[in-house]
């Protein structure tokens, strides 16, 4: 079997009946519950914004989601991920194996951008449920489910971005609380000072889901995949460079 | 199978190891020994690309050890007890590796019989006793059947049932895989009756290395009526003489002695009422070893 299948293969084994795996249902899941909150202003946001009441439904789940539940989730899957080695003493055994420091974590990587994908694939009918159960869909299933789609698969690349920079910071620093509390406090930054970083908010990982919400433009999403490309880069040269002492 | 040159890496503290030349031979049981904090961990994770050398080479199997663990022969290991996901069953802690080393599933089973612990497979290893885990962790090192097996303290934990147990194993691997073990402890007496081989560390420096046999002296245990004046009427002999208590001596001498150590004692009028042959023991060996060591 190719080093970096296998690689994917054994970190995802290692997810099983961890909570990693668990946040990618219970924080979309929080994320519906959170945005049934606004559904008794729906109506008065349609109006405001001149959109259809699903659509003012659907701007204020995913605008929740983005910039609240899906860092936090990222961060605590990070690091989840990362502690699995740190916490169990594995690097030891885990970096004698013969494979290549590089892979083993291209396969972590990978598998915590499926973890993000995973929640955002779920999310999508869980919105469109809440949309048709609540009454707002009327009969425009077709045009919602177009719109979740090409949010939420922007967001989920967004946040591909903040899982790469919250994997390297988990891999980097051994304390649990201490990654924890970076990403946390990145999460509260971007929440608190969107506005006061004006355009620049849409180059700060934590608020990247939230800015690829709002059609940002190719030459956006170029850096993007440029700037998690290079950080999953700089992550591999970490690992190959990790002395176990 | 491992060669060692010069060897040294130094800590901030001050700690760590110096020069070392180690020399195992393939097949052998190579015991490491040395108080805590002499350097034995330091220099197994040396060896198994953990940590950079400041200086110095490694060779395994006559191959340049490097930090990519893809450029020399596989090599299992249990540095500082196993390292096990214990949300996983044993068996699945198996796989996860399995995976990596690019072994099948049959061979997670072969290893899990090895150790004894197929019927424990599907229990998760958060449920594990000691000795469980210590003998899941030596599976975890026996996957892709590797020709040298590096232990960093694998008795570390366990009870005295536990402990024999483990050296039951090593003993049995090594006979029927001809693989060659490497074994870190600071229980003398326990690696004592398993290793063929021993390396002695002190304060990071490597004492002395060898075959076991070769390493520790003869000696002639005599018992007679009064001691102190066999010990001097032996010393003037020219024996290397220590009397112990209750008129019991012990003369470094080759067992082929005996007879004339008797004789002498007898025609002096000493009444000798037991006489033994036997070896220096490791841990006499090493209490030699690091006291000439402290006088130098």
């Amino acid at each position: 079997m190719n080093t970096w299948i296998a690689c994917v293969l054994s970190e995802h084994a290692k997810l099983r009946r961890t909570l990693a795996r668990g946040l990618s249902v219970t924080a979309p899941l929080c994320a519906l519950l959170l945005s049934l909150f606004v559904l008794g202003d729906v109506e008065l946001l349609a109006v405001d914004r001149g959109v259809p009441p699903w659509r003012a439904y659907l701007d204020s789940l995913l605008r929740i989601w983005a910039s609240v539940l899906l860092p936090i989730m990222a961060t605590l899957q990070a690091v989840l991920l990362a502690q699995l080695e740190h916490g169990n003493r594995q690097w030891k055994y885990l970096l004698t194996l013969p494979v290549p420091r590089a892979t083993l974590y291209l396969g972590k990587t990978l598998n915590l951008f499926v973890l993000v994908a995973l929640a955002h694939a779920l999310l999508l009918p869980m919105a469109m449920a809440a949309c048709v159960v609540t009454g707002l869909a009327e009969g425009n299933i077709g045009g919602m489910t177009m719109f979740l789609v090409q949010q939420l698969a922007a967001s989920c690349a967004a946040a591909w971005m903040l899982a790469a920079v919250q994997l390297l910071i988990a891999i980097m620093i051994e304390s649990f609380v201490a990654a924890i509390s970076i990403g946390l406090l990145a999460t509260l930054v971007a929440l608190l000072g969107a506005s006061a970083m004006g355009s620049i908010s849409g180059y700060y990982p934590w608020s990247m889901p939230l800015h690829a919400l709002k059609h940002p433009g190719a030459a956006w999403w170029i850096g993007v995949l440029f700037a998690t490309a290079c950080i999953g880069w700089l992550g591999m040269v970490v690992l190959q460079r990790m002395q176990v002492r | 199978m491992i060669q060692t040159i010069g060897l040294t890496r130094t800590y901030t503290a001050g700690s760590g190891v110096w020069d070392i030349d180690l020399d195992v031979p393939a097949g052998s049981i190579y015991a490491f020994l040395g108080p805590n904090g002499a350097g034995k961990t330091t220099t197994i994770r040396l060896l198994l690309g953990l940590l950079r050398p400041e200086r110095g080479q490694i060779l395994i199997d006559g191959v340049p050890r490097s930090t990519d663990p893809c450029s020399a022969p596989h090599i299992g290991s249990m540095v500082e007890g196993p390292s096990l996901y214990p949300h996983l069953t044993g068996r699945e802690n198996l796989r996860v590796s399995a995976l990596l080393v690019g072994t099948s599933r049959a061979a997670v089973e072969d290893v899990l019989r090895t150790v004894g612990l197929i019927d424990a497979g599907n229990k998760l290893v958060k449920q594990y006793s000691l000795g469980m885990r210590q003998r899941l962790g030596l599976a975890l090192a026996l996957l892709g059947k590797p020709r040298l097996l590096i232990l960093d303290e694998p008795s570390n934990g366990l009870d005295p049932a536990g402990m024999a147990d483990m050296r039951s194993l090593m003993q049995r691997l090594v006979r029927q895989t001809g693989m060659t073990l490497f074994l870190s402890s600071h229980l003398l007496d326990d690696v004592e009756k398993v290793a063929t081989h021993v390396g002695l560390l002190h304060h990071g420096r490597l004492l002395a290395q060898g075959e076991l046999a070769s390493l520790r002296k003869p000696r002639v245990r005599v018992e007679c009526d009064d001691g102190a004046r066999a010990a001097q009427l032996l010393a003037e002999a020219g024996h290397a003489v220590s009397l112990e208590a209750g008129n019991r001596l012990i003369v470094e001498s080759p067992a082929a002695a005996a007879g004339r150590i008797n004789h002498a004692l007898v025609t002096a009028g000493i009444e000798v009422s037991a006489l033994g042959i036997g070896q220096d023991s490791l841990e006499g060996f090493f209490a030699q070893m690091t006291g000439e060591k402290e006088a130098a």
